[in-house]
């Protein structure tokens, strides 16, 4: 049954899948999990090349950067309550 | 050999001296290999060794048969977006046309090109041991290259060594002025002559329309990490059906021994090419590229209003063909070199005043004339450039008009 599991997690057409708490799976979740949270993190970069030197923001890129900057947020704090419980 | 620990310091936490985030930077062959926001992330999935090829199929192993990333279809999308029939991923547009000169003639044989060709495009003619022949440019101030001369240089090839040439290349946008060169003139010459037609795309295609059926072109080449938003080394090797059989030839060699065979392999492509991050930037680009080039229009209005702007400095005089039909600019500065005459830091003043503004790319040192391109800035980003021209010249006494 293990070694099911174990074959399981390592075959990437079932990655992400893995309904076992603790096991491969979650870390898969957490890893995919930060990859977004950079992602995000990505979308103030652009910003700030788009607006480079002074970095005079529009409206419009204060609120991308704004709400880049929450959802990053927001996905840090789950993924730490996620390491703690 | 143990390389002692605080020599390694140095590589360690790599950064760069003028990120993208915090100047404005004018380098003529950056601006169109900035990344998008699409390939940085995918950097981080596709960064490791040969990731790319976690699904490689073993019966034909090669990268365009790879269909997760999907890099199978990526070919195909790319060739169809430039308007022709076969693509394939290569490190460098001089890479692309070395394989094409190598594969299309022999030892000996001639290349025609364009006098404003990059000096890859000579190197590559003389590592495929080819000679080359020039088509003259019309000099100061345009430099334009005579098309017509083309058919001259061909015939000259012909009388010299019997036989035509291997090719021809064509520079669709020059490195040094950025002038436009209309390659119809040229593709219908060299079908008259029967003789491949290259253009080179390596300043066009991924930033502008690029349509090689319509042009007529036999092959293009291009460069990714400078016009495809893509990390280097990539460059783009695309070509006809006519042509397919001289250029994806198979390998053939066999171990005298093992008597190994590696038949699924293409010899000029040394079986695989680019893999890993650099191919997956230029696929994660590709979405944006294929809209972008639907923009040229207005790069095109940012970089003519620039040179316009900057022409109301005393001495500045744009060079090259007019009007710009291209983001690439050459500037002649006659008064900012009258200034760099008696500055200490001589010809270096004006560098470090556009550096001190957080503006970079123009060489250091050069002050007579100078390159920029604007490609990809926003327009408030080209009225600071503007602003921070007029303010230098203000300041050494340069009338701005
Ligand atoms: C016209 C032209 N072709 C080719 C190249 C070289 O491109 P790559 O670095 O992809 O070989 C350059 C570089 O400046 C160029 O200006």
């Amino acid at each position: 049954m293990a070694e099911r599991f174990r074959r399981r997690a390592a075959d990437p057409l079932h990655w992400g899948s893995n309904p076992h708490p603790g096991s491969i799976g979650d870390y898969m979740g957490m890893s995919s999990e930060l990859k977004e949270t950079i992602g995000e993190l990505i979308k103030i970069l652009n910003v700030l090349r788009k607006t480079s030197p002074n970095h005079q923001m529009g409206d419009g890129q204060k609120e991308e950067v704004i709400r880049a900057l929450d959802s990053a947020r927001r996905r840090l704090e789950k993924l730490r309550e996620g390491i703690t419980t | 050999m143990k390389i002692p620990k605080e020599r390694l310091e140095k590589y360690k936490g790599l950064k760069r001296d003028f990120a993208e985030e915090d100047y404005i930077n004018l380098q003529p062959i950056q601006r169109g290999g900035i990344l998008t926001e699409e390939a940085m992330r995918a950097i981080l999935e596709f960064g490791d060794g040969y990731s790319t090829c976690d699904w490689c199929p073993p019966k034909t192993a090669r990268l365009d048969m790879i269909t997760n990333p999907p890099i199978q279809d990526f070919y195909k999308d790319l060739a169809e977006f430039l308007g022709m029939d076969v693509a394939r991923v290569v490190t460098r547009c001089r890479e692309a046309k070395f394989i094409a000169f190598r594969m299309l003639g022999r030892p000996g044989d001639y290349i025609v090109l364009d006098s404003t060709a990059h000096y890859s495009s000579y190197i590559a003619a003389e590592l495929a041991d080819m000679k080359i022949k020039e088509v003259p440019n019309s000099g100061p101030p345009e430099f334009r290259v005579d098309l017509n001369e083309y058919a001259t240089k061909i015939e000259e090839v012909k009388k010299e060594s019997g036989k035509l040439p291997a090719a021809v290349l064509l520079t669709h946008v020059d490195y040094l002025y950025g002038n436009l060169n209309d390659a119809k003139i040229v593709s219908k010459i060299s079908k008259e002559y029967g003789v491949p037609f290259i253009l080179n795309c390596a300043y066009t295609a991924g930033i502008m329309p690029v349509d090689g059926r319509e042009l007529g072109a036999d092959i293009i080449t291009s460069s990714g990490h400078k016009s495809w938003a893509a990390s280097a080394p990539t460059g783009i090797l695309a070509f006809n059906k006519s042509l397919e059989e001289k250029l994806t030839v198979r390998s053939k060699i066999e171990g005298d021994l093992t008597k190994r065979r590696f038949g699924a392999k293409e010899l000029a492509m040394l079986g695989c090419t680019v893999m890993g991050a650099p191919l997956i930037t230029l696929m994660a680009s590709f979405p944006e590229v294929v809209s972008r080039v639907e923009r040229w229009g207005e790069e095109l209005e940012k970089v003519r209003y620039l040179v316009s702007e900057l022409e109301r400095i005393e001495g500045v005089k744009q060079l090259g063909i007019r009007p710009k039909m291209h983001t690439l600019t050459h500037m002649e500065t006659e008064g900012f070199y009258k200034v760099s005459q008696t500055h200490k830091r001589k010809g270096y003043f004006l560098y470090d005043e556009l550096r001190e503004r957080k503006i970079v790319g123009i060489q250091p040192g050069l002050t007579k004339h100078f390159k920029f391109n604007t490609y990809g800035l926003t327009w408030d980003q080209i009225r600071y450039v503007r602003d921070a021209f007029f303010d230098i010249a203000k300041k050494y006494g340069l009338n701005v008009c």
